[in-house]
């Protein structure tokens, strides 16, 4: 037998309230599962615009807007 | 009309506190927040005055329930006798379910080992215990048995993406509250916060 749920999904906010975290633990709970996520290599510019900084990456670049410029 | 969603589900979980139970723990919290819901435990309960009126109450709190009965070995230490906390809290769960005609069936039962629940407790004979096999995998593929979310289901792989991160930041939970172990009131809800934040951010629409 499977139970299909029809409820709302639980947010980290709400299970913090259900069990009864303060809203300081939350924050610091947040910002340590942030903290651990890998952020895919990516470098901000100034603008805000995301660049790759994988070196294979950037020489694939480079060689492809060479051979365009040919 | 827009079909209105009931509020959050919330899951009482029966399960041996010890040390080798950690990682299936874990898995079983991961598994419960990768579908949405509030994972409960009589860890919440400090206070040992009324346990077992507390512990009723929990888990008539709770819409659904899920019971381990995977330990049924004798304790190493003496006096050398098996658990019996998990199968009891089931029985209170069992009885009080058939008393509440509208949540009938709301109850789970898991084991490590396949029919070793109908020598351990022949009365849950024509009961399908899921069978987790003693690993983190054999429970999300049990509570995927056990539930469905049409819309944002849930696969394994999320589930074990989520017990992962929880595992990764087991020790600086455990660092922040001083404890050393993963049954104690605060850490638990600490992990089942972490693993609500991670599941909203994997399981997607």
């Amino acid at each position: 037998m499977k139970i299909v749920l029809d409820s709302k999904f639980a947010t980290a906010k709400d299970t913090a309230k259900e069990l009864g975290v303060s809203k300081t633990r939350l924050k610091w709970l947040l910002r340590l599962v942030e903290s651990g996520r890998p952020n895919g290599n990516k470098a901000t510019h100034k603008n805000g615009a995301e660049t790759s900084t994988s070196t294979r990456k950037r020489k694939n670049a480079r060689g492809k807007v060479r051979k365009v410029a040919r | 009309m827009a079909k209105l969603e009931k509020s959050r589900d919330r899951v009482f979980l029966n399960i041996p506190y010890d040390k080798k139970f950690e990682r299936l723990f874990l898995a079983y919290i991961a598994g419960i927040s990768a579908y949405g819901m509030f994972p409960h435990a009589t860890l919440e309960i400090t206070d040992s005055s009324r346990r077992l009126e507390k512990i009723l109450k929990l888990e008539r709190s709770c819409d659904y329930s899920i019971h381990d009965l995977s330990r049924v070995q004798l304790d190493r230490a003496k006096p050398r006798v098996p658990r019996f906390n998990m199968p009891f809290e089931l029985g209170l769960c069992v009885a009080d379910a058939n008393r509440r005609e509208s949540q009938k069936q709301n109850w789970f039962v898991f084991e490590a080992v396949a029919n070793r629940v109908d020598k351990s407790l022949s009365d849950l004979k024509g009961t399908d215990p899921k069978i987790h096999g003693a690993t983190v995998r054999g429970v999300l593929s049990g509570l995927c048995n056990a539930f469905r979310r049409p819309g944002r289901q849930p696969s394994v792989p999320q589930m074990m993406q989520i017990y992962r991160s929880l595992r990764k930041n087991q020790a600086a939970i455990l660092k922040k509250t001083g404890s050393d172990t993963l049954y104690a009131r605060r850490v638990f809800a600490d992990v089942c916060v972490l693993a609500s934040s991670e599941a909203d951010r994997i399981v997607e629409d």
